[in-house]
């Protein structure tokens, strides 16, 4: 394979093949970014499933708690399908040691943080909508007024994840495996 | 972080309790149920709340204590609820708070045995939030052989623990050679009323030792304040009932059924024990709870006990500055989510709120003037 010998344990991490990482950061974007969903979800729904038994009127407003809980989501999967794109199967032979080894090292490191990056954003951004979405469903269903004034705060609360995104895509911009 | 862990299991049903909320009578209803010119009036105002479809099949001239037996079938009946759908920590903490209600309908047929009321008008009065099974067995048992009651009725139910504690206080420990005849002999002097203080002592500790240990912080926060203020008025209620009541006229008598009918937690608890154990008239009383907050200020306008005949519907008893007080901490238990406070404070509250229907009611029955301070005697909440 190559004339690389591993000899001690700085060694052995810089010829972990850098595909493990580009594909570990895209299941941690995905997976984290959906678990904020998730978690936002399932806050925000017991509330408003409580609330709405005595105001069945808060209904059909209150699902936009749950819709921008969802985006969370829906940005990871954008940010995990910009990542498979990246991280095709080799064409040309990539070992420690070759002179690709070094970009190719660096599109693996970069879809890894991308990764990190993108999911935690989206995690406690999920969380923090669910848990406005809760409070702005209990307080809707007392005194209908105040549902818009903490749909604002809901829309700052999503923003966080958006910045993620952006960050993200301009991270994993650059990472591009070698093909020659 | 609370906020982030509670959705999974009270979620539902904290949102439940917040959307009762929205039930609770406002100020314009009970201007209403003042200016009302008779019951059926009153009635028809309170049709136009959330109690319309308890009292709707009423005849229109409805009697009080039907009115009272009804609303308190509403608040029973959203509490069982609220109860059914809750889990792990949340259902033992509202089975707990149920228990003190079965407390109190335990010894209120307990009373009604020793003074020969029909067994079938006990069981129709028995407040419907301490409902439990057994009750119904209770009749069958002589009134003053509690060790029987005890093993027969009540050592299944939620009550029996309570009730086992306090025959052994009775007792004594390590008296175990004292005959039947002298433990019949203990229990016939024993008053219904000595009992429930005993047993509500018992249920304030253990369900203040449960929130200690199970609660969240935040619950915690609200519950044991609250847990708290409701031991330190117990207490200061116990001693100013003895002052000036002649079965208490001996010191020594005094201070010893003070201490074991006062709960051993509250702020008051036990730096003040000593003093409060002392106090002989009101005065004593009131610088004994000097220390803490605005007990000073709260016993201020408290009734004289020694001229308790004096008293009279419009005087503000020691009772009602404590419901006053304690309305303003139920009312903010709703500004917090999250924790268990808002279902204690929510029964409390609506509670608070029958006594008020029941008291405008009997106003309007007896057709006092209107400029009669009794009027003014209720209490609205959520008007901090």
């Amino acid at each position: 394979m190559s004339e690389f010998n591993i000899t001690n344990w700085s060694d052995l991490f810089y010829a972990i093949s850098p595909y493990s990482f580009a594909s570990l950061g895209t299941a941690i974007a995905l997976g984290f970014s959906i678990l904020g969903a998730a978690w936002g979800i399932f806050i925000t729904g017991a509330s408003l499933v409580g609330a709405a038994v005595k105001a069945p009127r808060i209904r059909s407003q209150n699902l936009i708690s749950v819709i921008f809980c969802e985006a969370c989501a829906i940005y990871g999967i954008i940010i995990a399908i910009i990542m498979s794109g990246k991280n095709q199967p080799p064409k040309v032979d990539i070992y420690p040691g070759s002179e690709n080894w070094d970009q190719a090292r660096y599109a693996g490191y970069g879809l890894f943080w991308t990764g990190v990056t993108v999911g935690f954003s989206n995690l406690v951004c999920g969380v923090a909508v669910g848990v406005t979405g809760s409070g702005c469903a209990l307080s809707d269903a007392q005194t209908h007024e105040t549902f818009v004034k903490i749909l604002v705060i809901e829309i700052f609360g999503s923003a966080l994840g958006l910045f993620g995104v952006i960050v993200g895509i301009i991270q994993c911009g650059e990472s591009v495996f070698p093909t020659v | 972080m609370e906020f982030t862990t509670f959705g999974v299991d009270d979620g539902y049903v904290e949102a439940m309790a917040r959307g009762f909320r929205s039930s609770f009578l406002t100020e314009d209803i009970y201007t209403n149920l003042r200016n009302a010119k008779d019951i059926t009036e009153f009635k028809l105002v309170l049709e136009d709340t959330d109690y319309f479809p308890y009292i709707s099949n009423e005849p229109p001239n409805i009697p009080v204590s039907l009115l009272r037996a009804k609303l308190k079938r509403k608040l029973a009946d959203e509490f069982e609820y609220l109860q059914a759908q809750a889990v792990g920590d949340l259902a033992e903490f509202l089975r707990l708070v149920s228990c003190k209600y079965m407390i109190d309908n335990v010894v209120n047929v307990i009373e009604g045995i020793k003074n020969k009321i029909e067994p079938d008008i006990l069981l129709a009065n028995i407040d419907p939030l301490g409902y439990f099974p057994e009750i119904k067995n209770m009749k069958i048992v002589d009134a003053d052989d509690y060790g029987t009651l005890y093993s027969t009725v009540l050592i299944d139910t939620p009550v029996g623990p309570y009730f086992m504690k306090f025959l052994e206080d009775v007792i004594g420990e390590g008296n175990q050679n004292i005959s039947m005849h002298e433990i019949q002999a203990l229990f016939k002097d024993l008053k219904p009323e000595t009992i429930r203080t005993s047993l509500k002592k018992m249920w304030l500790e253990d369900f203040f030792a449960f929130c200690e240990k199970n609660l969240s912080d935040v619950s915690q926060d609200f519950m044991l304040d609250l847990l708290n203020f409701e031991a330190d008025f117990k207490t200061i209620q116990i001693i100013y009932n003895s002052i000036g009541n002649k079965d208490f006229a001996s010191a020594a008598n005094r201070s010893a059924t003070r201490k074991r009918l006062c709960p051993a937690l509250g702020y008051l608890y036990p730096d003040c024990e000593k003093e409060l154990n002392k106090c002989s008239n009101i005065e004593e009383l009131r610088e004994a709870v000097k220390g803490i907050s605005n007990y000073h200020e709260l016993l201020k306008e408290a009734p004289d006990p020694s001229k308790r005949e004096e008293f009279g519907p419009q005087t503000k008893s020691l009772d009602d500055m404590m419901y006053e007080e304690e309305l303003k901490k139920y009312s903010l238990a709703f500004e917090e989510q999250a924790q268990y406070g808002v279902f204690y404070a929510y029964l409390k509250l609506k509670e608070q709120e029958i006594r008020n229907i029941v008291w405008l009611a009997e106003m309007n029955t007896r057709k006092l003037p209107k400029n009669n301070a009794g009027w003014k005697k209720y209490l609205v909440p959520f008007r901090f």
